[in-house]
């Protein structure tokens, strides 16, 4: 009996190490060999599906891939959709990410996790901002977090499109840590980032938290006011916003977006991409992106995006177990 | 004692079909398990979501009270699902299995806060609720424009239902195993009783024992014993009936084949006959076959043969003839020196003693003779035997001559050789004798010699010969009329030259019958 298995063992040692070498050779020679496919999943017109489409443009007017790229939309289940359909494509397939892969796990939304997948690289962050209307007696942030720590139910708070995201989850995080009561704060749940913003526009919200980007022009108007972000530098378009360090709270928090392929993609596979994203995040055309978006830098290969990952994930992990749990 | 064949048969049908089906037993039984714990938490959290999303659930006033009961009693009522409770984001309960526990407050703990403030789907175990459950908890939100969370929704599985349908599949399974072990006992029963009734009821060991004695028996017999089935495919073969076959040969597995052909032939001839008795040589080897029939419902199914050698019986008869013989000769020797002592005694009482004289010395000049034409022969035996022909011929006055140049090394003859060679000698020379019986001048010449490893014996007569030169040597041939025995006389001298790889030459020519014995024999110092 020992000996059988002690042989089968070894012979599935050899067949792996001829599959492996097969992987090698035609892998070697040949990747990409196909269309590549860059699923957004999302709509067409949203972050992910701009961060898609820029990807694309950039690698394909630097000949960076030479072979045909098309963008795939795959929308519905904050991401789900689409991550579920890159788990069943070949490693020509390849899509964008962002921590909802992760906290759709952690709130039981998903049975996928950041371990079934590739991750190829991280390539941007953006800050969240909490504003409120122009008109707003709010004075800064620390004012808004008095408020809501003497009475949590007194401010009406807006988020979208659903509660766990990195918006929601960031402004948690903040009041938690100021000592508010944050399992009876009122959240008002709109579909989009849009639609937040035309609640607050409209007066119907007396706080906001959004992306800086989706915040910043409105701001740059005057037409509402941000009172706090999460970044841990001035704001390049208007220096004067105010960052929670700034407001003598120790706390920052990267909305980060990156890019993945499926499980099990070979060694020659990851280096290929590692080559190619590290070369498009110095081009001017990405740069130009970045800054449409008002996304920093933050480029990761495919090691440290692992490495990335894994610190994400057990942050969230301890942010949703403990936050609220403090009274 | 050891256990018998029914006890093994018994313990190992029933061992092997009781682990199987209780090795299966507990593999269902632990799939099964998991199966309902990965249901039962399937279930609660599909019945805790799809509770969730009802529209009824909730007003403009948030989460209707007799509502939210009537639906919850509802769901539980359709659906296998223990208990609903549902609070609203204050923490009072609006629904409870425990009527007293609506209207209080409940305080979210670190499993519901989740859903309250995220909006988690979740599936734990508690033992909240009067007992362990599997529970799961998802947020109800409420709004068209903007969705605000209006409470929570928890759908729970107690683990003792659980338990109570593991023991259900348990006991199932124990009634399945207990039907298998009855059936395994049947089985195993009918097994046995058809295996006993194939070895007649002995146990393997007394079959074994049975065959091995058999075994012994027919190997110490001197008799071969050979059974072949109908169409002599040899099927058994005792250690002397192997002695009768060919060891290395294309027909040794067929008895028909594996004998000479002109026996096998005579075998092979179907009759109705149950028992046959055949008289064969096979190699120089006289063998009586005994053919018997096997039969089974009537049917021949085979034949046993029972082989006998009897060449040591033949020889010791041949020897016995020639003691007699000889013993004939010795008292017809005495009786012609009673005959040659009355002539001397009559001779005495009519005072002829000068005939008494030539008498002696004709007696004497006789011995002279014997003695010159046997000084060279220095085997006792052989002289013994040929001073007794010597006798028997001259009691029937026929001369018999020894010629001179005989001579026979001691050495030539070994002890093996001397019964083949008085047979030999002692036929030839009868046979001689008889042959010039009644004939005028009769004459017997014998001489015997031997040179560098061949042995010569010849033997001539001028008697008439015989008329059939082929059937010479068969047995039972003979032109010395009627005695029956006689007919062995060339048979045996043809036998024992055979035995001794020797040849015999015969010829009559010019009136002399002339039989050539050539003998090879162990030239001393070559052994």
């Amino acid at each position: 009996m020992r000996r059988n298995t002690k042989f089968l063992g070894l012979l599935m040692a050899g067949m792996m190490g001829v599959l492996a070498a097969c992987g090698n050779a035609s892998g070697e020679a040949e990747y990409p060999n196909g269309n590549i496919e860059i699923v957004a999943p999302a709509t067409p017109g949203g972050g992910w599906d701009t961060t898609a489409r820029g990807i694309q443009n950039t690698l394909d007017e630097n000949g960076l891939v030479e072979e045909n790229m098309n963008v795939s939309n795959k929308p519905g289940g904050g991401g789900e959709v689409g991550w579920q359909y890159l788990a069943q494509q070949d490693s020509h397939a390849i899509s964008i990410n962002s921590s909802l892969l992760l906290t759709n796990n952690l709130l039981g939304q998903s049975e996928l996790t950041h371990e079934d997948f590739t991750p190829l690289a991280t390539l941007a962050t953006e800050w969240i901002s909490v504003a409120v209307p122009a008109d707003s007696d709010i004075e800064n942030g620390i004012d808004m977090l008095d408020r809501l720590k003497e009475d949590p139910t007194s401010l009406n708070i807006a988020v979208g499109p659903a509660l766990g995201n990195n918006d929601h989850l960031s402004f948690v995080s903040v009041a938690d840590e100021y000592g508010v009561d944050v399992s009876q704060l009122e959240f008002m749940i709109y579909e989009s980032g849009g639609d937040v913003l035309t609640a607050l526009l409209g007066g119907h919200v007396d706080v906001a938290t959004m992306a800086l980007s989706e915040s910043l022009e409105q701001h740059l108007n005057g037409e509402i006011e941000i009172i706090a972000t999460t970044a841990d530098k001035p704001i390049p378009e208007d220096e004067s916003i105010p960052s929670w360090q700034d407001q003598g709270i120790d706390y920052t928090f990267p909305h980060w977006r990156g890019i993945m392929g499926p499980a099990d993609m070979t060694d020659e596979e990851i280096a290929y991409w590692n080559d190619t994203f590290s070369q498009m995040v110095e081009t001017e055309e990405w740069g130009t992106l970045l800054e449409n978006q008002g996304w920093d830098d933050f480029y990761l290969d495919h090691e440290g995006s692992v490495e990335f990952l894994e610190e994400q994930d057990q942050m969230y992990e301890e942010l949703l177990d403990t936050a609220g749990m403090t009274e | 004692m050891n256990m018998g064949l029914e006890a093994k048969i018994n313990g190992i049908l029933i061992g092997i079909i009781t682990s199987i089906v209780v090795i299966i037993s507990v593999f269902v039984l632990y799939d099964s398990t998991n199966e309902y714990y990965d249901n039962a938490e399937r279930l609660s959290l599909q019945s805790a979501k799809t509770i969730s999303f009802l529209p009824s659930l909730v007003n403009n006033q948030g989460l209707s009270e007799e509502a939210v009961q009537s639906i919850a009693n509802q769901y539980i009522f359709e659906n296998d699902i223990d208990f609903v409770i549902i609070k609203d984001s204050d923490g009072i309960i609006v629904t409870h299995p425990d009527p007293e526990f609506i209207g209080e407050y409940e305080a979210y703990d670190e499993h519901d806060a989740k859903t309250k403030l995220f909006g988690a789907y979740l599936t734990y175990e508690t033992g909240r609720y009067q007992e362990p459950a599997i529970v799961s908890t998802a947020p109800i939100y409420q709004g068209d424009e903007f969705r605000v969370l209006e409470g929570v929704v928890k759908a729970g599985y107690f683990k003792s239902s659980i338990t109570s349908n593991i023991l259900d599949k348990l006991s199932t399974l124990i009634i399945i195993v207990v039907v298998f072990l009855l059936l395994s006992m049947l089985v195993s029963r009918l097994f046995t009783r058809y295996i006993k009734s194939q070895t007649l009821g002995y146990e393997p060991r007394e079959i074994t024992t049975i065959l091995k004695n058999r075994e012994k028996i027919f190997s110490s017999l001197d008799e071969g014993i050979i059974a072949a089935d109908h169409s002599g495919n040899i099927t058994y073969a005792n250690e002397s009936g192997k002695s009768f076959l060919p060891s290395n040969h294309d027909g040794a597995n067929n008895i028909f084949h594996a004998l000479p052909p002109e026996v096998g032939e005579m075998l092979k001839e179907e009759e109705s006959i149950a028992e046959r008795y055949f008289g064969v040589t096979i190699d120089g080897r006289e063998i009586v076959i005994l053919m018997k029939y096997l039969y089974e419902k009537e049917e021949a199914v085979g034949r046993i043969f029972i082989l006998r050698d009897i060449s040591a019986i033949a020889k010791l008869t041949n020897k016995l003839t020639v003691v007699e013989s000889l013993f004939d000769d010795l008292r017809a020797q005495s009786h012609e020196y009673k005959n040659k002592l009355h002539l001397i005694s009559g001779l005495l009482e009519m005072d002829k003693y000068q005939q008494i004289r030539e008498v002696l010395n004709d007696e004497i000049d006789n011995f002279d003779s014997y003695n010159s034409s046997l000084v060279n022969i220095k085997e006792e035996h052989i002289k013994a035997l040929l001073i007794a022909k010597m006798n028997k011929s001259s009691e029937k006055r026929i001369p018999f001559n020894i010629n001179e140049e005989s001579q026979l090394d001691k050495a030539a003859v070994s002890e093996g050789m001397i019964n083949p060679l008085i047979t030999i000698i002692s036929n030839l020379i009868d046979n001689a004798i008889e042959a010039v019986a009644g004939i005028e001048h009769p004459e017997v010449h014998f001489y015997i010699g031997n040179f560098e490893g061949w042995m010569e014996i010849i033997v001539e007569d001028n008697g008439s010969g015989f008329d059939d030169e082929g059937k010479l040597f068969e047995k039972g041939f003979s032109t010395k009329g009627t005695k029956e025995e006689r007919g062995y006389g060339l048979y045996n001298v043809n036998n024992n030259i055979n035995a001794l790889n020797g040849y015999l030459d015969f010829s009559h020519t010019d009136g002399v019958t002339r039989f050539i014995a050539e003998i090879p024999y162990q030239k001393e110092g070559n052994e």
